[in-house]
């Protein structure tokens, strides 16, 4: 079989890519070395946002952000949430009088690319109007300006977008590496694969390699002969317990970067850092530096912040263009695609670079229509106007509560990450009754739902479960659904008590990785309990061998 | 003085302290809510270290040897410390003095209406609710009879209650598998089968079992449920059958009188996730054993401003607002470990109290920070959770020096370093006798 398109990576891009090339009507193959959105997509702050930010540097990028926003939200209502943010200014600012109104003449022009987005336009408030909106916010706040924004879940969007790759005819397989090029000179002819889970190999032609492998990018290019140079900038978010604020409060860390501090799902994040970083891709750790940093800026805001929980925390690298002589924050987030044929006579290999989560709509039908020159297809795009999967009406959810007698606030949180899926989802419930049964119950998701994700979203593995479902991001961090989560997929997938153990081991692991490097104050009381669940209860420790 | 002695917290450590001290002294307990005791799954660990990942059970089994090898080996642990008062045989001597502890504790608990089984040689093997196991030294008497150490070679049968049986299906064979490999035991069989509660006209949410639990505490339906398992039962060809632990709670005396009616030794209640029925049933009878040995008990978080030397009196603030403050000859603190937030003040690493310093093993840790004490495997033993305060022979809070800090103040259970409950399996064993200890060393 020989296919037109061979994805590397599934993040973003490569998910997004994959589902214009099929809705084009080429015969497409993607794959991800771990899961879907495992990489800097699943990382990121989750912010469809207009790019305000490039508005000085930049302003081309807040134009196409803005446009591609309203793009989004046609295509997954469901998905998008509203967060209205405030720039506060304090009177340690320098003239905090005149920077007011330069903030608002910002904004001002920020508004012009409101309706793009479906944005509202600005309203500059008082001492007393952002102290009745936010009361925990300094008193050293003069007053502060709104604009407003939209938040995504970047796991659904990219799982959205495979899903609906998938319905066009593209092959979707996960936890397959890229390990090598098949060629003929220097020319790209196909890809061969490895099966991470059951360490099969094998190779896979194709008339064109699309390289979307976001941070990694620079050694798949390696491995095809050339070289493209990013910039990596490793960003970390904190995630505390609860909803703080149910504002997005945009701060000024101690060297003036800008970061957010904002409410999403039942959670509160505050980020993100952004330092060059040429570590191991694959083993990021957060260190205290970096906690301490982002605790110290929102302290200065919010000075109460220190009161509440953070349960974990979460790193990846941004893939940005390289660009030599700027400090990190001014890097364009702009994306670029090399055509390796035109810049170094290596024909069938593309690779994608730079960009946002906001704009990777954009990125992906521009470098679909570079694909489809090469290939000589004349279909157009679509993506902007056809609705991803979930995203074709939002579903009544006390009729759906109703009518599988199920608690509307499980229905709820089912019904923001599938749409107008829901009710096929829920249809599991008739299948089989104990589906209504919760797995996680912070979140809280269902047996439905996680049977749902294994059965039509290649989830594999625990942590595969978390992106689609958030099963295990509540305030227990898995003590709870661990095991359960486990034998859910077990019972699916057929394993055995190895293949169970290995699941919960992984899932063990990379919460930690997320709880360790976060742990202090009354998060240590969930972990005791945890590991006491875990270890002192269950027996992990000796069940698992090291 | 209002009391003689002044015990903070009332878990088992808490407890344990307070009734020894009480049998010649005026005790109060202060209590700011429940801990671990209360969260934990009702079975007491006396000794049974598992040392290196993936160990067989059968390494662990023996409790005289798990306590020699502390005795041996961990100098830190509150078991070495107390045994340091004796000058014959160390061994047999701490031996002698953890039995008498605790079956005079066992007869207290039991004089609360709740009965514990086990031994002092050999540790049990019971099945989890996850498709675990645990082992362990006593248990309540409604999980004694599924020790799966004596049930080899035959038919287990576990009973849910849940609508479907595949869940249960890949648990059951989970634990067969896993107890093969690590328990060196084998079944003739694993069943499984469900009871659907609903169907019984009992409104339940088909996945907490503590709020089954409490359903059970009415008689009515405890027997209803017990009749339509006994229903079940009868049709299958089984030697012992585990349920989830839902025999009532604060109901538990008579509602297990009812499952031991019906059933005899051949059924017997899992180990739980946390919380579970078992450990608040634990917590209940220990509030009732204080007020059965004339214990008074004051709701409120003790605080405590700077005094050298001696400490005269604590503050508490109610839950309505209002603070009072009680004066005592000596203090014991029984907190408990990071569940009840008594190890951190200030931002730093220090008993929240007193001020004590923290230690993990013979270090400080003032300012120190986490990630030091922990691996990058949350499998492995996380020296983060052994942190606690340093103790004198008599349980007295030492500084970074080896000097007692306040001379009537003592501490016991797992705000003491040392040691780490999680891993050493040698929890509540440490919490009832650093406890039973404390209350008798303060009693003077
Ligand atoms: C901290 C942080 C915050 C951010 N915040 C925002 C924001 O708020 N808004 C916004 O618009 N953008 C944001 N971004 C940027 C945005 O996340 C990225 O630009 C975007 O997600 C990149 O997507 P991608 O698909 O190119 O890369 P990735 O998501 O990294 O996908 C690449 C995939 O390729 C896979 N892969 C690698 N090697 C191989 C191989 N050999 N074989 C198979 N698969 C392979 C990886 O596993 C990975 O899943 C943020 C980024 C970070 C790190
Ligand atoms: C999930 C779990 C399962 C477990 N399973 C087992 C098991 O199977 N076997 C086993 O042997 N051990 C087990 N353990 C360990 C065991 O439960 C503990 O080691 C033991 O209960 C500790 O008792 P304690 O009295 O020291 O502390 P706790 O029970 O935590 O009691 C502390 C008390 O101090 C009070 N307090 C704290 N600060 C203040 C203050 N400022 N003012 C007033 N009061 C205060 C608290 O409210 C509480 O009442 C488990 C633990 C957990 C968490």
């Amino acid at each position: 079989m020989l296919y037109d398109v061979a994805v590397i990576g599934g993040g973003v891009n490569g998910t997004g890519i994959a589902r214009d090339c099929a809705m084009r009507g080429l015969r497409v193959v993607l794959f991800e070395k771990t899961d879907l959105s495992s990489g800097a997509t699943g990382a990121c702050t989750g912010m469809i946002h207009g790019g305000a930010r490039y508005l000085l540097n930049d302003i081309h990028t807040t134009y196409l952000s803005s446009l591609d926003s309203g793009y989004i939200q046609k295509i997954a209502p469901h998905l998008l949430f509203r967060i209205p943010f405030v720039t506060p200014v304090l009177k340690q600012d320098p003239v905090p009088e005149v920077y007011i109104e330069l903030l608002e003449t910002f904004f001002e022009a920020y508004d012009k690319f409101a309706p793009l987005k479906n944005g509202k336009p600005h309203i500059r408030l008082t001492q007393q109007d952002l102290k009745a909106l936010e009361p925990g916010i300094t008193d050293d706040a003069v007053g502060a300006v709104s604009f407003d924004e939209y938040g995504i879940d970047p796991f659904r969007l990219c799982v959205e977008n495979a899903v609906s790759a998938e319905e066009h005819g593209a092959q979707i397989h996960t936890h397959t590496e890229v390990r090598q090029f098949i060629t003929e000179g220097r020319d790209i002819k196909g890809v061969r694969v490895k099966d991470m889970l059951t360490g099969e190999v094998r190779d896979v032609h194709a008339r064109i390699v699309m390289n979307a492998a976001g941070p990694w990018l620079p050694k798949l290019a390696g491995l095809a002969g050339t070289q493209v140079k990013i910039r990596p900038g490793k960003g970390v978010h904190l995630i505390l317990d609860r909803r703080v604020s149910n504002i997005g409060i945009v701060i000024k860390a101690i060297d003036g970067r800008q970061i957010f501090m904002m409410p999403h799902d039942n959670t509160f994040i505050i980020g993100t850092t952004d330092d060059d970083y040429y570590g191991d891709l694959d083993s990021l750790w957060v260190t205290h530096d970096e906690i301490e940093y982002l605790l110290q800026a929102a302290e200065h805001y919010f000075p109460g912040i220190r009161k509440y929980r953070i349960m974990r925390v979460m790193t990846g690298i941004r893939p940005t263009l390289y660009a030599w002589g700027k400090n990190e924050d001014k890097l364009y987030r702009e994306h670029r695609i090399f055509d390796h044929e035109a810049e170094d006579g290596i024909k069938g290999f593309l690779t994608i670079a730079g960009g946002k989560l906001a704009s990777y709509r954009l990125m992906s039908e521009e470098a679909t229509d570079v694909i489809c020159k090469k290939l000589g297809c004349e279909n157009p795009c679509k993506t902007h106007t056809e609705p991803l999967p979930g995203g074709h009406f939002i579903p009544d959810v006390k009729k759906m509560a109703e009518k599988f007698n199920v608690d509307p606030y499980a229905v709820a949180r089912t019904a923001y990450r599938h749409g107008s899926k829901t009710e096929e989802l829920l249809g599991l419930i008739e299948e089989d009754p104990s589906n209504r049964d919760l797995v996680c119950e912070c979140e809280p998701v269902m047996k439905a739902e996680a049977r749902y994700a294994i059965r039509n979203e290649w989830a594999r593995t625990i942590p595969d479960l978390r992106r689609r479902t958030r099963l295990g991001t509540g305030s227990c961090q898995g003590r709870r659904c661990t095991v359960r989560a486990a034998f859910v997929l077990g019972e699916e997938l057929g394993l055995d008590s190895d293949g169970i153990k290995k699941l919960i081991e992984g899932f063990l692991k990379e919460r930690w990785k997320g709880k360790a490097p976060a742990l202090m104050d009354k998060q240590l009381a969930e972990e005791e309990l945890n590991l006491a669940t875990h270890v002192l209860s269950d027996s992990l420790n000796t069940i698992i061998e090291k | 003085m209002d009391y003689d002695v002044i015990v903070i917290g009332s878990g088992l450590a808490g407890v344990a302290a307070a009734i020894n001290a009480a049998k010649t002294k005026k005790v109060a307990v202060i209590r700011k809510g429940y801990g671990a005791t209360a969260l934990c799954s009702g079975t007491f660990d006396i000794a049974g270290r598992t040392g290196k990942r993936g160990r067989p059970f059968k390494d662990f089994v023996s409790i005289p040897q798990g306590i020699g090898h502390i005795l041996e080996n961990e100098k830190q642990h509150p078991y070495s410390i107390l045994s340091m008062a004796f000058t014959g045989d160390r061994f047999n001597e701490f031996i002698t003095m953890v039995n008498t502890i605790g079956e005079e504790f066992f007869e207290r608990l039991r004089e609360t209406g709740i009965h514990y089984k086990g031994s002092w040689e050999n540790n049990m093997l019971l099945p989890t609710q996850h498709g675990a196991f645990k082992a362990t030294s006593f248990c309540q008497s409604s999980m004694f009879p599924g020790n799966l150490a004596k049930l080899m070679g035959r038919t287990i049968l576990f009973i849910g209650f849940e609508k479907t049986p595949i869940h249960n299906r890949t648990r059951a064979e989970f634990l067969r598998d896993i107890l093969s490999k690590y328990g060196f035991l084998s079944f003739k069989d694993v069943l499984y089968i469900n009871v659907d509660i609903q169907s019984l006209g009992l409104r339940w949410n088909g996945h907490d079992f503590i709020s089954l639990a409490g359903i059970m505490d009415d008689m009515d339906n405890a027997r209803r449920i017990a009749a339509s398992i006994r229903e079940i039962v009868d049709k299958q060809d089984y030697d012992h059958i585990f349920i989830q632990p839902v025999m009532g709670i604060k109901n538990y005396e008579d509602v297990s009188k009812l499952f031991s009616d019906t059933f005899g030794d051949a059924l017997s209640e899992l180990v739980a996730d946390s919380p579970s029925a078992p450990g608040l049933r634990l917590q209940y009878a220990l509030d009732r054993m204080l007020a059965q040995h004339g214990v008074a008990v004051i709701d409120g978080e003790a605080s405590c401003s700077e005094s050298p030397d001696t400490i005269k009196t604590v503050g508490v603030s109610h839950k309505d607002g209002s603070k009072s403050t009680f004066a005592a000859n000596s203090f014991i603190l029984a907190t408990g470990k990071f569940i009840s937030n008594g190890l951190t003040k200030n931002k730093t690493w220090q008993e929240s109290i007193f001020g004590l310093p923290a230690f993990i093993g013979d270090q400080p840790v003032k300012d120190a920070f986490a990630m030091k004490y922990l691996t990058d495997d949350p499998l492995d033993e996380q020296a983060l959770f052994s942190m606690g305060v340093k103790v004198d022979n008599s349980l007295r809070p030492v500084d970074e020096d080896g000097a007692v800090v306040y001379k009537n103040l003592y501490a016991a259970g797992s705000v003491l370093s040392g040691y780490n409950y999680i891993y050493d399996k040698t929890g509540m064993g440490t919490a009832l006798l650093t406890g039973s200890k404390a209350g008798i060393f303060s009693a003077g």
